[in-house]
């Protein structure tokens, strides 16, 4: 009986310990301006995710087309809520359109293909008068082009000890998310600034041992995306709202 | 030594007694294992206090030193070229590391108001006149040229050392600098204008900055209610600064840097920077001697983003410098961003007995519970690369243009 409450103790320690190894941590967002924004009422953002790399892989990989609609449309909506998250309560109106639906109305006359879509490629596009022209009568005072990539490198065993003979062994291995964002302002047809945040956490599984009896493996994963796309959203949210100006 | 003292201290106990989970021998265990790391707290304490009292002693010596005529600089590169050579790097050879030094050292001189020649070979100490050695160097089996990062370009490094001249006034204790440079892959020239320049420019400015405090006043310990800057430097008014080792530690991710320093909230994206006046540091006591030759004073002011290590903030890009403000403040032209960290540093300039100088960059130099004097751990040592003045500017955070608690984090 008392092996037996000090096995659950020590499982315990080891799920403790894993939810602690699964946690991401994101530095402050660097930020470089170059022009004000300090967004008026009743504005739009449209941010959109850059797939330019991915949809290269996509497209080798299954041999068709990297259709927003579908293949990109989840992750758009995902990062365009970390914004809106952000921009809840405050005191303007601010709107906030996902990139896919972005693509949509505004690009896909001009480029179709999201892998063709790089950052310069699509800055381009925001500059055409015709495009600009449409972006104004629809409200889209900014838009933010994303680009995500997230790395695992760093692959090891690790050994973990615990009490009332619990222990642990499993693979680990460091997870890195860079996200940066340019935002485009519409209304001044220039790059406001660039913001680039870097999350980090681990990612793995254990396998926790009471003795020499292993436990279910236990796998964990650090939310380095959700994390750099909440503290991403309101470093952005605070970035559109500033009055700031460039010093120099 | 603090750290022997602890090894020597838990090598005593015995390791066998630890069958038992309480008991005499648990008891006595957390008893040496608290004896050694107070011991080790104390002895830490000492070695600073220790190595204060000779800086305090050293910046009596030079004293007589405040005011001198000319620095003079002895240029030394035989042993590097040698080494260097051996690298084919191109454009990297004896003349062009002579001449790119002296040209950089020159300019930086003048721009700062201070007289310096190169003699050649090292004259005899003269009254008023500061000789000092640069030796740049590449002792047999450091290696000089390496690969840095896979894929980058590889760099080059050229040990430095900056030595006093007999007795001819620089300080006893040697400047030393690893001054390193990229070095193009593609067979770039590396002398003339490029990485070299670049690399020896900065040097120069370093060195340059470090003749103009040659002499320091005695340095003070902590007036009663302003303990975070006791040395030769100006003290920031508005933002204030706030410091605490366990206090930094624990106060939440964003809010310290490293060597527990705080990063103060304020309320405004558009801070006024005030610090004391230098007139104002000279009327402690113990300067007011020197006051009446003081003349010519501006303030140079810098501000910095913060750049996150992972292990804390420290100063990153520099976003706005001022020189030449004739009062000690400073009102920015924009607001800063939302939510962000920031780091600010303020120095005097000014004549003394008609000689240009200045005072230490402003920073907190007991921030880990200690007092280092700021030129201690600036002397090419990389150990404890935290008390590094720069990592312990003052830091503040602006608040929130959207109006959110705690910055949405």
């Amino acid at each position: 009986m008392k092996r037996q409450g000090m096995s659950v103790r020590a499982a315990l320690v080891l799920t403790w310990v894993l939810a602690v190894a699964g946690c991401a941590s994101a530095p402050e967002v660097s930020i470089t301006r170059t022009a004000s924004t300090g967004i008026p009422q009743d504005t739009n953002v449209a941010v959109v995710l850059l797939f330019h790399k991915s949809c290269l892989e996509h497209r080798d990989r299954t041999g068709g087309n990297c259709a927003p609609s579908t293949v990109t449309a989840q992750m758009n909506d995902e990062m365009a809520t970390c914004v809106k998250n952000a921009l809840e309560g405050t005191p303007r109106r601010v709107g906030v359109m996902p990139g896919h639906v972005f693509h949509a109305r505004f690009l896909a006359a001009d480029q179709a293909d999201y892998e063709r879509l790089t950052q310069p490629a699509t800055l381009a596009l925001l500059k055409q008068p015709e495009v600009q022209g449409a972006l104004s009568e629809a409200g889209i005072g900014f838009v933010v082009l994303m680009q995500i990539e997230t790395r695992e490198f760093g692959r090891h065993t690790i050994l973990e000890g615990g009490s009332g003979g619990g222990w642990g062994i499993g693979r680990t291995s460091r997870r890195e998310t860079d996200i940066v964002a340019t935002v485009w302002s519409v209304a001044q047809m220039v790059e406001a600034g660039v913001l680039r945040q870097k999350a980090v956490g681990e990612s793995g599984w254990m396998v926790p041992m009471v003795l020499v009896v292993p436990l279910l493996p236990i796998p964990y994963s650090s939310t380095t995306e959700s994390t750099a796309c909440r503290v991403m959203g309101s470093a952005l949210a605070e970035f559109l709202y500033s009055e700031a100006k460039p010093l120099n | 030594m603090a750290c022997v003292a602890t090894r020597q201290n838990t090598e005593a106990i015995d390791w066998n007694s630890f069958v038992f989970s309480r008991g005499e021998h648990a008891r006595l265990f957390t008893f040496r294992t608290l004896g050694a790391g107070l011991a080790t707290c104390i002895l830490f304490w000492a070695s600073i206090q220790v190595h204060a009292g000779n800086h305090a002693v050293d910046s009596e010596r030079y004293q007589h030193l405040w005011a001198p005529r000319d620095i003079e600089f002895v240029l030394v590169t035989d042993l590097a070229i040698a080494h260097v050579d051996a690298t084919s790097l191109p454009g990297l050879d004896q003349a062009s590391i002579g001449s790119t030094i002296r040209d950089s050292l020159s300019a930086y001189a003048d721009a700062m108001g201070l007289s310096i020649s190169f003699v050649d070979p090292a004259p005899p100490c003269a009254d008023g006149v500061i000789t000092a050695r640069i030796v740049i160097t590449a002792p047999a089996g450091e290696l000089s040229v390496s690969d840095s990062r896979p894929g980058a370009a590889r760099f080059a490094k050229l040990p430095i050392r900056v030595e006093s001249q007999g007795d001819c006034g620089y300080r006893g204790d040697a400047y030393e600098r690893s001054v390193t440079f990229d070095v193009p892959v593609s067979g770039a020239q590396v002398g003339g204008d490029g990485m070299l320049a670049e690399a020896l420019a900065r040097f120069s400015q370093e060195l340059i900055d470090e003749v103009l405090l040659v002499w320091h006043p005695a340095w003070k310990v902590p007036e009663p209610g302003s303990n975070l800057f006791s040395v030769f430097a100006l003290e920031p008014i508005s933002p204030p600064a706030t410091s605490g080792f366990l206090i930094g530690l624990f106060s939440g991710r964003g809010g310290r840097g490293l060597n527990g320093l705080v990063v103060t909230r304020i309320e405004t994206a558009q801070p006024e920077f005030r610090w004391t006046s230098l007139a104002e540091l000279l009327s402690l006591p113990g300067q007011s001697e020197f006051a009446a030759s003081v003349s010519n004073v501006t303030y140079q002011f810098r501000l910095y983003a913060a750049a996150d290590t992972g292990l804390g903030l420290t100063p990153g890009r520099l976003l706005l410098e001022r020189a030449n403000l004739t009062e000690p403040l400073l009102r920015l032209p924009a607001p800063l961003e939302s939510c962000q960290s920031y780091f600010w540093t303020v120095r005097a300039l000014f004549q003394l007995g008609g000689f240009p100088r200045t005072t230490e960059w402003m920073s907190q130099h007991n921030a880990s519970g200690g007092i280092a004097a700021p030129w201690r751990f600036r002397r090419g040592e990389p150990v404890w690369s935290s008390w590094n003045p720069a990592l312990t500017y003052a830091a503040f955070v602006t608040p929130s243009s959207t109006g959110k608690g705690g910055c949405g984090r």
